[in-house]
């Protein structure tokens, strides 16, 4: 009996598939390449039974067999195996996923990490990660911040300042946080005491210093013919309460964690 | 809203989830986009217009075997009209699989 169900269902659902209407005309498919940034719109969802029946009859041919709906994918009908199960992404369930928690945890360590030293962190292959950071920004979880040629990830959570976000930013870079951390021990170096405290040209001190002045961490003042460096009080402020410079090379975040090496 | 599928529940809710979009007179594009990042597993995406199934999207329906179905349905004597029915199936995927789906 159960096998008579089995067949009126395959030869009914054939019915409404074969029959004119079920064959579209005039429709054409294209590769949508890559998302608008601007983002999308979501659908509405609904359950099985507000489905027309016509529908629920394609679902039900779709679970015991997508190839019922089309003969042309009974070609491909060895290739499809079991499967166990799939879910949309959420705030409250993206961190179920193991690399995304990962990523997610080394955006905590180090705020304003790049992709590439993302992915050393965390071991997560360059393009799964961009997939896992593209989904925990649509789920407001973390955002990318530009800033000249430099890309960096944060919690959405921290750093949320502009201020804030260019000094995570700038510690990112070796030299960068040499020249902070000279600037923390020593409230007024001068460009050539800079240069010569790092090991880099004057040239170089001079453009790093036009970064962090343009940034609003440090603003110069004159001393007589020679122009020295200072943290401006925010970013002071900001590195004394985000980080804490333990002196033997390396920053770390406020709960202890280390954070980037120097 | 939560939703882990598994195709050994012998329930009408297993294995897919169905959307819906209303399509207004003279719409004549739908693009489509279907995310899960993991060309391990496989996702399928129906797509019906009010009265027929249009297509059946695989991965590699958009020319790439990336985990994700980017397709643009078109007809320049304009869609059909009224309700439009999206169904989500897993064809075969290991463990869970997250995905979003969107329209542009």
């Amino acid at each position: 009996m159960k096998h008579w169900i089995f067949v009126a269902l395959i030869i009914t659902g054939f019915s409404f598939l074969i029959c004119p209407a079920a064959a579209p005309g005039g429709y054409t498919f294209s590769p949508l390449g890559e998302p608008p940034p601007e983002g999308g719109n979501d659908f509405t969802e609904i359950s099985f039974w507000e489905l027309s029946p016509r529908m629920m009859l394609v679902e039900l041919l779709l679970f015991i067999s997508p190839m019922l709906l089309f003969p042309a994918k009974f070609f491909y009908s060895f290739t499809v195996v079991p499967f166990f199960g799939y879910r949309r992404i959420f705030r409250r369930n993206a961190l179920d996923h193991d690399s995304r928690k990962r990523l997610y945890e080394c955006i905590g360590q180090s705020p304003g990490i790049s992709l590439g030293a993302l992915t050393r962190a965390s071991g997560v292959a360059r393009g799964a990660a961009q997939y896992h950071l593209w989904r925990l920004e649509s789920v407001g979880m973390i955002v990318e911040v530009r800033r000249g040629g430099q890309v960096g990830y944060f919690k959405t959570s921290e750093g949320s300042s502009v201020v804030s976000r260019s000094l995570y930013l700038h510690l990112q870079n070796g030299t960068t946080r040499q020249i902070l951390s000279l600037l923390l021990e020593d409230h007024h170096p001068s460009q050539q005491d800079l240069a010569v405290a790092i090991g880099i040209s004057a040239p170089s001190a001079f453009w790093y210093m036009r970064r962090l002045i343009a940034d609003g961490i440090v603003e110069p003042h004159r001393e007589g013919r020679t122009m020295r460096y200072c943290l401006t009080p925010k970013a002071r402020e900001l590195l004394r309460e985000k980080t804490r410079y333990d002196g033997t090379g390396y920053w770390r975040s406020g709960d202890g964690e280390k954070g980037i090496i120097v | 809203m939560d939703v882990c599928i598994t195709k050994l529940c012998h329930n009408n809710t297993g294995g897919t989830d169905r959307y819906t979009k209303s399509v207004s007179n003279g719409e004549t594009d739908l693009p489509l986009d279907l995310n899960w990042g993991n060309s391990a597993n496989s996702l399928s995406l129906t797509v019906s217009s009010p009265t027929t199934v249009v297509a059946i999207f695989h991965d590699a329906d958009d020319g790439k075997n990336d985990g994700r179905i980017g397709m643009i349905i078109r007809n320049s004597g304009g869609l059909e009209p009224g309700t439009w029915t999206f169904l989500v199936h897993g064809e075969s995927v290991h463990g869970t699989e997250d995905y979003t789906f969107e329209w542009y």
